[in-house]
């Protein structure tokens, strides 16, 4: 704008209009006769606005959001090289607006051990983006549940994902989706996002500007999940935090604390968790099964003599909706609280190379038609018990280990606290652990 | 020329016997003072001995090499620097009779340490690392190997530890603070005309070893959060404070701080938090030690640095390796 012109404009019309013979009437036409001029002068005076050029950021992030949800939801049987390029082409879009993001660097990497479980830095929480299987499964089932629920709901779906760390994976790009193809809108789903890492909450702050789809998001919440306490109860709550093994992050504890918070007839993704003790020797388990094969690592490409060499102990743990409200549990003080899980015997064992490692396996569905099976994800990895010795004695004893022999029974506990996971104990009492 | 009247009318000529630069700033007085008969160093090829060699070189003082195969060598040099007396600063030297006869007012072992506790080459490291608040300067009588009694205390004089030390800072403070007190003991031997009266040892006696590698490990099942920050003071630089392992990876901690936080019952060694600001916090037995300055092969470096650069995370754990009982 030119400067002088409106400011010679502004004190020919302001001498008028403070001249004291005029009445409040006349003021009040000169003031609008001043913003009708002042607006024309205006128009005259402001640069042309450009014409509006393509965002190629906001391009390619849709672009790029709507190829890998429509990759996700497709009915045509898995693609998993495609499926795999589109979410690593969403993972770039979202971590370049991440990382040249106004996020404090410090809140992007503070890790820490709360009360419930480990906290990952926003910084290794983003390529959860890029763990396909896991990232299909559950966003197929949060849209089955939406498409499903929405319309036999009085109201928006209240939806909620808590510890959904800085780009809420599993939720936020089938929002944008959703957004971008006027599938439904802030008056169907109404969601809170919730997270402990301060640098989460701002990048989802930034993400969902990015994505616009403020609309749809009733809050982002710094806390501790397992503190929150909501006015109204959730339609759908999606949880994951966990690590292979169930193990590290408070998923339990959040998931039993959301159990509570749930309509009756409220949808929880995962549907169930199944837990599971396997024995197997960690050469044939971890390094034969995948050695010079070119397929993908996942529970479809499991080697039939693997699966057949494993000694199948049992389920030790299985979580629904249900379970949930119904656990054992046993506080033993302030730092010990455990959640009594299943009892499996030890078998005669074979003589196999290498020694016998106890396995936990886990399998996840998000709903009854999805499936995270072994090894398809970087969560459903079988975790190796690092400290229970089958049949033979460690080389050095330490404090923790646990040894025990064909017809033993275990009795295993899941503690709650600190860093979460399986203990195995020997279910007579007479625990060998050192 | 009569004993007595020498040491009223003449300077002391003192021989002192030497291992390391913690001699340096008393054998400077005693130069500058006209004092200093001669040094005697040892054979010894490490950089502490070198330290002191090339100062002695460089400030062209007069010293001599000891090996112990030249043993009766030194009576000799003695006698040609008229030396009336020898101190010896943890000097692996075994004092006969006919060395001593050569020293008329005798020879005396300075000790940085409450003697009979901490006898021993490396009497500053484990006092720090047990968490001694104060040390004790003492001038011991150097008596005849052949003689079975321990020689007497002549003088002594308290020194504080403050919570901070490093071997480093401590050893630098002893060695600024040995110069007054050597002076002040030469001083009175001249008063009392060399007739000093001692103390005997007493109390229970400990000793001060060379620290073992085995010595230096963390062993989080034990030791409390104060007992891991004096150890790696303890060590630090000398034996690059204490040492962690990660895996099979040794780690190098040369300072932590005994923190306040919350561990929820995780074991001992297990990485709570990474993060501004406060830093890198591992839980110990009761309680929780911040690691302040870690280093390894690439260098030295903060927690924070030390944890980014090594992508270490939260709820990793430290091995557990159990050190001397």
């Amino acid at each position: 704008m030119d400067k002088y012109k409106t400011e010679t404009l502004l004190a020919d019309a302001l001498a008028d209009s403070t001249s004291p013979a005029i009445c409040t009437t006349e003021s009040a036409a000169i003031t609008s006769s001043l913003n009708e001029l002042l607006r024309r002068q205006l128009s005259q005076n402001m640069p042309v606005p450009p014409e509006p050029k393509p965002d190629t950021e906001q391009v390619g992030l849709s672009e790029s959001l709507i190829a890998a949800v429509e990759e996700i939801l497709s009915p045509n049987t898995l693609d998993r090289s495609t499926l795999d390029l589109k979410l690593e082409s969403l993972f770039d879009q979202l971590h370049e607006l991440y990382v040249s993001a106004d996020i404090d660097p410090a809140a992007r990497k503070r890790q820490f051990i709360g009360k419930n479980g480990l906290v990952m830095s926003p910084d290794h929480c983003v390529t959860t983006q890029k763990d396909s299987l896991r990232v299909r499964a559950y966003m197929r089932a949060v849209n089955r549940a939406i498409v499903n629920s929405v319309h036999q709901n009085d109201g928006p779906l209240h939806i909620a994902y808590p510890a959904c760390g800085p780009f809420a994976p599993l939720l936020l790009p089938l929002i944008a989706y959703y957004q971008e193809c006027g599938l439904y809108d802030e008056n169907d789903l109404r969601i809170t996002l919730i997270d402990m890492q301060q640098g989460a909450v701002a990048s989802l702050q930034m993400l969902v500007q990015k994505m616009k789809i403020s609309g749809f998001i009733d809050e982002v919440l710094c806390l501790d999940a397992c503190d929150y306490h909501p006015s109204k109860p959730f339609n759908i709550v999606v949880l994951e935090a966990m690590q292979h093994g169930f193990s590290r992050e408070g998923h339990l504890a959040i998931a039993r604390h959301f159990a509570g918070l749930m309509q009756p007839n409220g949808i929880y993704i995962p549907q169930q968790i199944s837990l599971s003790a396997v024995i197997n020797t960690g050469q044939r388990e971890y390094v034969e099964q995948w050695q010079n094969r070119k397929t993908a690592v996942c529970e479809a490409n499991m080697l039939k003599d693997v699966i057949n060499e494993r000694v199948e102990l049992g389920e030790i743990l299985r979580l629904t909706p249900a379970s949930l409200r119904d656990l054992p549990e046993h506080k033993l003080d302030e730092h010990f609280t455990l959640i009594e899980c299943g009892e499996v015997v030890i078998p005669a064992l074979k003589e196999q190379e290498g020694e016998p490692l106890l396995l936990i396996c886990t399998r996840i569905h998000p709903d009854e038609q999805e499936l995270i099976g072994e090894y398809d994800s970087g969560i459903t990895h079988p975790l190796a018990d690092l400290q229970v010795f089958i049949n033979f004695e460690p080389s050095e004893s330490k404090p923790g280990d646990l040894v025990v022999r064909s017809g033993d029974k275990l009795k295993f506990y899941y503690r709650l606290n600190g860093l979460p996971g399986f203990l195995a104990t020997l279910a007579n009492g007479n625990a060998n652990n050192g | 020329m009569d004993k007595t009247n020498h040491l009223r009318n003449l300077p002391l000529k003192v021989v002192v016997f030497a291992t390391n630069t913690v001699a340096i700033p008393t054998i400077n007085q005693l130069a500058q003072q006209g004092r200093l008969a001669g040094v005697i160093i040892t054979g010894q090829l490490d950089p502490a001995q070198y330290q002191l060699e090339s100062w002695l070189h460089h400030n062209g003082l007069t010293y001599v090499k000891y090996d112990s195969a030249e043993t009766v060598e030194i009576p000799t040099q003695l006698q040609r620097w008229e030396a009336d007396l020898g101190l010896a600063f943890s000097f692996p030297l075994s004092f006969d009779a006919s060395l001593l006869d050569q020293l008329h007012l005798g020879a005396f072992h300075v000790h940085v340490a409450p003697l009979p506790k901490y006898k021993g080459p490396q009497p500053l490291y484990w006092q720090i690392r047990n968490g001694e608040v104060e040390t004790t300067l003492a001038i011991q009588k150097v008596e005849a190997v052949s003689d079975e009694d321990e020689g007497g205390i002549a003088m002594q004089q308290s020194l504080t530890i403050d919570p901070l030390d490093t071997y480093q800072s401590l050893e630098n403070r002893v060695a600024q603070q040995l110069p007054l007190f050597i002076g002040q003991f030469i001083e009175h031997l001249q008063e009392v005309q060399g007739a000093l009266e001692f103390n005997s040892l007493s109390g229970e006696s400990s000793s001060a070893p060379l620290p073992e590698q085995t010595d230096l490990y963390v062993d989080w099942s034990s030791m409390n959060s104060q007992q891991i920050a004096n150890m790696a003071r303890a060590g630090n630089a000398q034996f690059g404070g204490c040492v962690l392992l990660l895996g099979q990876t040794p780690i190098n901690l040369l300072q932590a701080t005994p923190v306040v936080h919350p561990t929820y019952g995780v074991n001992p060694g297990t990485i709570c938090h990474i993060g501004e600001p406060e830093g890198v916090i591992v839980a110990t037995h009761q309680g929780a030690v911040k690691l302040d300055v870690l280093s390894g092969a690439d260098g030295v470096f903060s927690g924070l640095s030390f944890a980014e650069r090594f992508q270490i995370n939260a709820g990793m754990e430290f091995s557990t390796v159990s050190g001397r009982p």
